[in-house]
């Protein structure tokens, strides 16, 4: 550290004294100015883009173009789906299909019904007995709506409602693995699910 | 010419409480970090919760170490800068002894749960009450006697930082404290939601501008040169960066709410501000280490420059740091990350403990007239103190941004990567062991102080010598000396004029007028504030009303007091982002409107665990049970701490109309409930308590405080979803 002691002998100390303190009056640097300066003027940019630009560029603006271009490329293959058996059951036949659901399940339901469908506090979705529905339109409707007495939320008021037809595929599709859950068997033994083909996308551009 | 003696017996006090009440603010830290890594260190007590513990660490060592080391500095060096002893010695005295109690009630009721539930401001009302008269009444009489009976004329810079520190902290405590009492431990802000939400960051930032920055440059700016010998780098640079610090740091605060519910002009504001505080703050790091220059080689064999010019260095970084996480869009990443505490933390720990550190050092064989016990063992200090926080925030940063990436990433298919937030929390558990590693260097290093202390007290002499000082005193009729003649004097007097003003001659005639100094300094930061807070309150777009919003019932109320009692926000926030990752994990982005019953506002600040604006409904009340009860049997790899007391212990069902009616008063539209909360509360919770039998196996719930806190739960976030109520002018039901 020897090299910086460099003395300030053009500094001016000046002639005051505080219990021995003494006081230089060096310049402040030229940088220590311009960064200043830059960072003053910057706020006259920045708020003519970002608070009165003609296009709109606020956080809701930004906000709003991002979930646009999110659910175009996340539902334009699937299309519209409708809350019937074929389409159920033909999306859980569909690999990509389910692979696209997976991470909502994750997400939305596995803290209930287990990470595969097992049961938790939830029933188990991969055996025969089903509680609230006796046919994969009944399931449908449980998601979307749900049981209220059994604690099951309504999807269909926080999911889009193609998201909700999707989510009932997967479900559907957990049916038959018979994984052991903490649980029993929970319901009836239902009427196995109706045979569909497995559900196209439509041609066009991938899913992402 | 008078005598005079300089009282040091006030601050070997304070010296000694900070040193004493860092080992303990440093304790609880390492006992929390050690929480965040293996959560059955929460021990299964109420009071030794996360939730409850967290705000006690950081009011320890905001207001105990910080605070006490502060008053020592202020107390060793505002006498000596003044040449005068204290105003008065029985205020000095009330002053150590009311800050102590002060503490020590903290200290109490923090861990009981008494909590306002606003960072930093958590302290209850009567303690409050008592914060504002030993900080004006004592301390600040105390200290501005001593300014107007000082025999110094001019008042150096380390004063101008102390009086802009005393004058603002008791602005911000006063304004952010205003409540409505509800007992005699429990209140509710005036302010709601967006309101509240803003008045607690505009008081929460400044509370690290004011009390951990500006008294912190005062001390650096008495102490540096003293142990260095070394004249100050530059006079006028600290004219500069003092009042474009005073100025500027008042409007930051909105950048603690970027992309919430706040109107977007406060943000973009607080974020400007922000970016602008980077040259003021840096001002101060220039002048702190170019006064070291003609002295490095003495750093590399005295301790107490070795722990400043580190604490200088952090100031540095942190507040390089500070304006970079202001811009919004590194802030959509940060914000409810470690980042932020990793952030604070190398403010914290490198700032104020080294420079703290330095200070005490370099006091102990002053007040203790002798020499330091031993030099090696500070030495030894300073290293293990830098190791110990390097560990400390350098894993904490590398979960910050871990935790943010993995927030926002979405696979292939259009779906969140880690859809489950705890496969988030997983993957920082090597990073929380190695801060519980760098924690306990950090703490081991303030209990070699401690060492150093006790044995250099007990080489005291048996008297202490009083060295009398002599200074005559300042002459009433004192006229400022003519400024140097220069060619323009004489040819165009105005113009020389002007040359004046720019060089700061009238800077020089306020600094023997400490009257007006603190008046200016006073309307610097009022001017900043009223410009952010008058709109805030006015401007009634801010908070588009929405029609559905109503208030909490009576038992959803008191399940809020049960939220806020456990610090539930210490670790979850209850505000959702307009942002793609947010709305796709938790739904619908908050909105202003949905808050306008919140006293307090519980945004929180950090996601410990996932946000839970919009978590009623989502889960059973059976799920919400078992999960309090034992969150790991549910979530495996869950940090939470066990809240099984919440199953046993029976609800206030008679506090609560008491609750209700402090919240009528605040304005809150209570209709029917302002007269029978209780009733209604009991019909609520037998309500959901057969509701939770039907769903599950607890019985016999109905009086106990999960059912309330189940309600509340279940109802957050639900209001914009629902149908618009038949007659909108009822309040009190959901």
């Amino acid at each position: 550290m020897d090299q910086n002691q460099t003395s300030p002998t053009q500094a001016e100390l000046l002639d005051h004294e505080y219990d021995g303190i003494r006081e230089f009056d060096n310049p402040t640097p030229g940088w220590w100015h311009l960064i200043f300066l830059g960072s003053i003027l910057f706020m006259f940019p920045y708020i003519l883009v970002f608070h009165f630009s003609p296009g709109g560029c606020s956080i809701y603006d930004q906000f709003d173009k991002e979930m646009a271009d999110f659910y175009r490329a996340k539902f334009a293959r699937l299309g519209t789906l409708e809350p019937n058996a074929e389409t159920i059951v033909g999306l859980s036949k569909n690999p990509e299909a389910m692979l696209m659901a997976e991470g909502t399940f994750k997400g939305k339901c596995a803290s209930c019904h287990g990470a595969n469908g097992e049961g938790l506090v939830g029933p188990n979705l991969t055996d025969q007995f089903y509680k609230n529905a006796t046919s994969i339109e009944d399931l449908y409707r449980v998601l979307d709506e749900g049981v209220i007495s059994a604690g099951m939320p309504a999807w269909g008021r926080q999911l889009h409602p193609s998201e909700v037809v999707l989510i009932t595929a997967y479900a559907a599709s957990l049916r038959g693995k018979e994984l052991p859950g903490p649980k029993g068997p929970e319901g009836d033994q239902i009427a196995p699910w109706p045979d569909h083909p497995m559900f196209e996308f439509e041609s066009g551009e991938s899913a992402q | 010419m008078e005598e005079f003696v300089y009282d040091d017996a006030i601050v070997r006090k304070f010296m000694l409480a900070t040193v004493i009440w860092g080992v303990v603010a440093f304790l609880v830290g390492l006992l929390i970090a050690t929480q965040l890594a293996s959560p059955f260190h929460n021990l299964g007590l109420p009071w030794t919760s996360f939730g409850r513990l967290r705000p006690l660490h950081t009011n320890a060592a905001i207001f105990a170490f910080a605070g006490n080391a502060v008053f020592a500095a202020v107390y060793y060096s505002t006498q000596r800068l003044c040449k005068a002893r204290m105003f008065s010695d029985t205020l000095s005295n009330l002053h150590f002894w009311g800050w102590q109690g002060i503490i020590l009630a903290a200290a109490l009721t923090l861990p009981l749960g008494f909590t306002q539930a606003k960072e930093y401001a958590e302290l209850e009302w009567p303690i409050d009450i008592a914060i504002a008269v030993v900080w004006v009444g004592f301390f600040g009489v105390n200290f501005f006697g001593t300014l107007l009976k000082r025999r110094e004329r001019h008042l150096y810079v380390a004063l101008w930082f102390y009086i802009a520190s005393i004058v603002t902290v008791a602005i911000l405590h006063v304004f952010n404290n205003l409540s409505i009492p509800a007992g005699m431990l429990k209140s509710y802000p005036i302010y709601a939601g967006v309101q509240d939400a803003f008045m607690q960051w505009w008081y929460g930032h400044n509370a690290v501008a004011f009390f951990l920055t500006t008294p912190f440059l005062g001390l650096m700016y008495y102490f540096l040169p003293k142990a260095a010998n070394r004249p100050v780098y530059s006079y006028r640079l600290s004219i500069v960066h003092f009042w474009s610090l005073v100025f500027i740091y008042i409007w930051a605060g909105p950048h603690h709410l970027h992309y919430t519910a706040l109107p977007e002009w406060a943000s973009t504001l607080g974020m400007l501000f922000s970016v602008m505080l980077w040259m003021p703050s840096w001002g101060g790091m220039i002048n702190g280490l170019l006064t070291l220059r003609g002295a490095w080689q003495r750093v590399a064999e005295d301790p107490v420059l070795k722990f400043f010019v580190v604490g200088i260095t952090f100031y540095g970084m942190s507040t390089f740091e500070g304006p970079l996480l202001s811009i919004k869009s590194v802030n959509a990443l940060s914000h409810y990350t470690d980042w932020t505490i990793a952030h604070v933390h190398a403010g914290a720990l490198g700032w104020n403990g080294f420079m703290t550190f330095g200070m005490i050092y370099w006091l102990l064989p002053k007040l203790f007239q002798t020499e330091l016990w031993s030099k090696k063992l500070a030495t030894t200090h300073f290293w293990i103190g830098t190791i110990g926080i390097l560990l400390y925030v350098i894993p904490i940063y590398a979960a910050g941004i871990t935790q943010g990436l993995m927030w926002r990433a979405f696979d292939a298919t259009g779906s969140l990567s880690y859809p489950d937030f705890v496969e988030t929390t997983a993957q920082l558990m090597p990073m929380y062991w190695i801060r519980v590693v760098g924690g306990t260097l950090f703490l081991v290093g303030a209990v070699l102080l401690l060492i150093n202390v006790i044995m250099t007290w007990r080489n005291r002499p048996e008297q202490y010598e009083e060295v009398v000082h002599t200074a005559p005193a300042l002459s009433p009729t004192y006229v400022d000396p003519d400024p140097p003649a220069t060619v323009l004097t004489s040819n165009i007097p105005s113009a020389r004029k002007g040359e004046l003003f720019l060089e700061g001659s009238w800077h020089r005639r306020w600094e023997r007028l400490p009257i007006k100094f603190t008046i200016w300094t006073t309307i610097a930061v009022l001017v900043a504030s009223l410009f952010e807070i008058i709109p805030t309150f006015l401007i009634k777009s801010n908070v588009p009303t929405i029609a559905t919003v109503e208030p909490y019932t009576p038992l959803e109320l008191a399940g809020r007091d049960i939220y806020i009692e456990e610090g539930c926000y210490n670790c979850h926030s209850q505000m959702i982002r307009p942002m793609l990752a947010e709305q796709e994990r938790y739904g619908q982005y908050s909105m202003a409107g949905e808050f306008v019953y919140d006293h307090p506002f519980q945004w929180g600040s950090r996601r410990i665990g996932p946000d839970l604006a919009r978590v009623g409904g989502k889960y059973s009340h059976d799920w919400h049970v078992l999960h309090l009860e034992n969150p790991q049997e549910l979530v495996e790899g869950s940090i939470m701490p066990k809240y099984d007391w919440l199953l046993d212990d029976e609800i206030d069902f008679d506090a609560i109309q008491t609750r209700v009616r402090a919240m009528a008063m605040l304005g809150v539209p209570y209709g029917e409930a302002v007269n029978n909360a209780s009733e209604m509360a009991r019909a609520q919770a037998e309500q959901i308590a057969r509701e939770l039998e039907e769903q599950g196996g607890y019985t016999d719930m109905d009086t106990k405080k999960v059912i309330a806190l189940v309600a509340y739960l279940q109802r957050l976030g639900t209001d914009i979803s629902k149908p618009l109520p038949e007659d909108a002018g009822e309040g009190g039901g959901s």
